[in-house]
């Protein structure tokens, strides 16, 4: 299991655990983190699932490919570390992830 | 119980389905027979009906094993539609009736106009259009719930967003009424049904056709705009395809949410203790919606084919059978729903199958949700005591799930009181 910082609107951190592999939308989910809402199920199609990648880990999540950058095109609050974290996979190099969740209410 | 060749011949009655009596059914075949192979006298072809759900949870999420190439739900007569019919319909082209790759292909470049943060920019205009809904009957104290309320938010939406002429949009709701309410006597004239929605699906098209080819190359900002200068593939969809995807965002959108939200409100309307906790609580809004879907489930069954031999719930299905996942059963499911036959609003994890599943989920869902919490939220903040004052007259389908029409009243009040211009 590898670890997960989530910090929501309020400023409230969620330290939560993420199976190798699991996308970090369903463990938002699953421990109801506030502004996380993942209502597609991970297909890409519903723009609820908008964070903000801190600095020093973008590099490890990597960019969005075509299809997340097209949807990125119409959420609120976009900014060049900006990620759906539903296309976000946990791994070993993500091990310790910090990010922002962006949407607004 | 009654046989089972009455159970089948109850399931493929439409006028079986007006009222809420069929539930009793389901639930006895959920328990007694959950994937039955429906053969009735009444209709030219058998079906398997399943109706747990888990497994009509399977028939919408194994889109290469269970098809969509014949449509969306049964169709409204047992008569197989003939290759002219079928290419009439737009089957070749609709992405109801597309399966993987070609589907996604199509789909995916629309998600994000129907996704929650652009829908939610027409916040405001739903807003207004009810204002106009509430103006004309709140001086009044009385309306019908079905023509006066549900029914004008989602036509004078989508038709807006469409950028459609005022001047046609009473044309084109009666063609999608006729279109979607086939089976039923007072809108196909003893007809045969399928005759009459072939023929209402060539006139809705007709008219989309030109209306959205007519916005080639132009970039107004509407969805008839959207739809023929978007590039799927690299490439502008054909004049078919755009008619077609125009079709699905009018027809798939109008008549659905309107029979939603008209059971929604009337079934609040029994439950004062629950409609009195709506005014302007969003969260109970929204939970409200969900539980409205599921309590209704607007399209009632979902039709694939079987693409290989295969085995749900026991039953081995063979390759070419047509498979039916009554997703309204499935809606109310004990395994999932351990009180699934009360009405709550406050029903939490409520992960209904009312929008679908897997990758044909309703494209226009979040915009139902937009408009069906709008409604509930700006009707009984204006109309508190609103009570029906006659009986639902139920539409006669196997597929929609609503009513025609429904008296209500309460107490008058004054448009200023009931509009947000005034505020």
């Amino acid at each position: 299991m590898y670890r997960i910082n989530i910090i929501d609107a309020r400023g409230t951190l969620h330290e939560l655990e993420g199976a190798d592999g699991q996308n970090i939308m369903a463990v938002a989910v699953d421990h109801d983190v506030p502004g996380i809402v993942g209502e597609c199920g991970g297909d890409m199609s519903c723009g609820t699932c908008h964070v903000h990648i801190e600095d020093t880990w973008q590099q490890a999540a990597g960019q969005p490919d075509a299809d997340e950058t097209d949807m990125l095109e119409v959420v609120d609050n976009l900014q060049p570390n900006s990620r759906l974290c539903c296309q976000i996979r946990m791994s070993s190099s993500l091990d310790g992830i910090t990010l922002k969740v962006a949407g607004t209410e | 119980m009654t046989s089972w060749t009455d159970i089948d011949d109850k399931l493929t009655d439409p006028k079986f389905f007006a009222g809420t009596e069929y539930h009793d059914l389901f639930t006895y075949l959920r328990k007694e027979q959950p994937v039955r192979w429906t053969d009735s006298s009444r209709y030219k072809r058998p079906f398997w009906s399943v109706t747990r759900y888990a497994d009509c949870l399977r028939l919408l999420d194994e889109p290469e094993l269970f098809s969509n190439q014949l449509g969306p739900h049964l169709p409204p007569s047992g008569r197989p539609m003939t290759p002219e019919e079928r290419y009439a319909m737009g089957m070749d082209v609709q992405l109801v009736a597309q399966d993987p790759p070609v589907h996604q292909q199509m789909r995916r470049p629309f998600n994000k106009y129907f996704s929650v943060p652009w829908v939610s920019k027409w916040d405001d205009q739903c807003h207004d259009i009810v204002d106009d809904i509430l103006a004309r009957i709140a001086p009044t104290g009385k309306a019908d719930l079905v023509e006066d309320i549900a029914a004008q938010l989602p036509v004078n939406l989508f038709l807006s967003l469409m950028g459609i002429p005022r001047e046609d949009w009473q044309r084109l709701r009666d063609i999608t009424l006729t279109l979607l309410h086939a089976q039923d006597p007072e809108h196909n004239a003893g007809k045969d049904p399928s005759t009459v929605e072939v023929n209402a699906f060539k006139d809705l098209y007709d008219y989309l056709e030109a209306h959205t080819m007519s916005r080639r190359g132009q970039q107004r900002e509407d969805f008839a705009s959207l739809i023929a200068n978007i590039e799927v593939e690299g490439k502008y969809l054909d004049a078919r395809e755009a008619a077609w995807m125009s079709f699905a965002v009018v027809a798939g959108g109008l008549e659905t949410t309107r029979n939603a939200v008209a059971v929604g409100i009337m079934e609040l309307m029994k439950r004062p203790e629950q409609s009195r906790l709506i005014p302007g609580n969003l969260d109970v809004c929204k939970s409200a919606t969900e539980e409205i879907i599921r309590w209704v489930t607007p399209s009632k069954n979902r039709l694939r084919l079987a693409m290989a031999d295969t085995e749900i719930g026991g039953q081995k299905i063979k390759q070419g059978d047509w498979v039916v996942g009554w997703v309204v059963s499935g809606n109310r499911d004990e395994e999932i729903y351990p009180d699934g036959q009360e009405f709550n609003i406050l029903r939490a994890n409520n992960k209904h199958l009312g929008f679908g599943d897997g990758e044909h989920l309703c494209l226009g869902r979040n915009v139902a949700r937009l408009e069906i919490q709008i409604l509930l939220d700006r009707v009984f903040s204006a109309f508190p005591d609103i009570r029906a004052a006659g009986e639902p007259e139920w539409v006669a389908s196997t597929n929609t799930a609503g009513l025609k029409r429904l008296a209500v009243e309460f107490t008058p009040r004054s448009i200023e009181q009931v509009t947000r211009k005034a505020a």
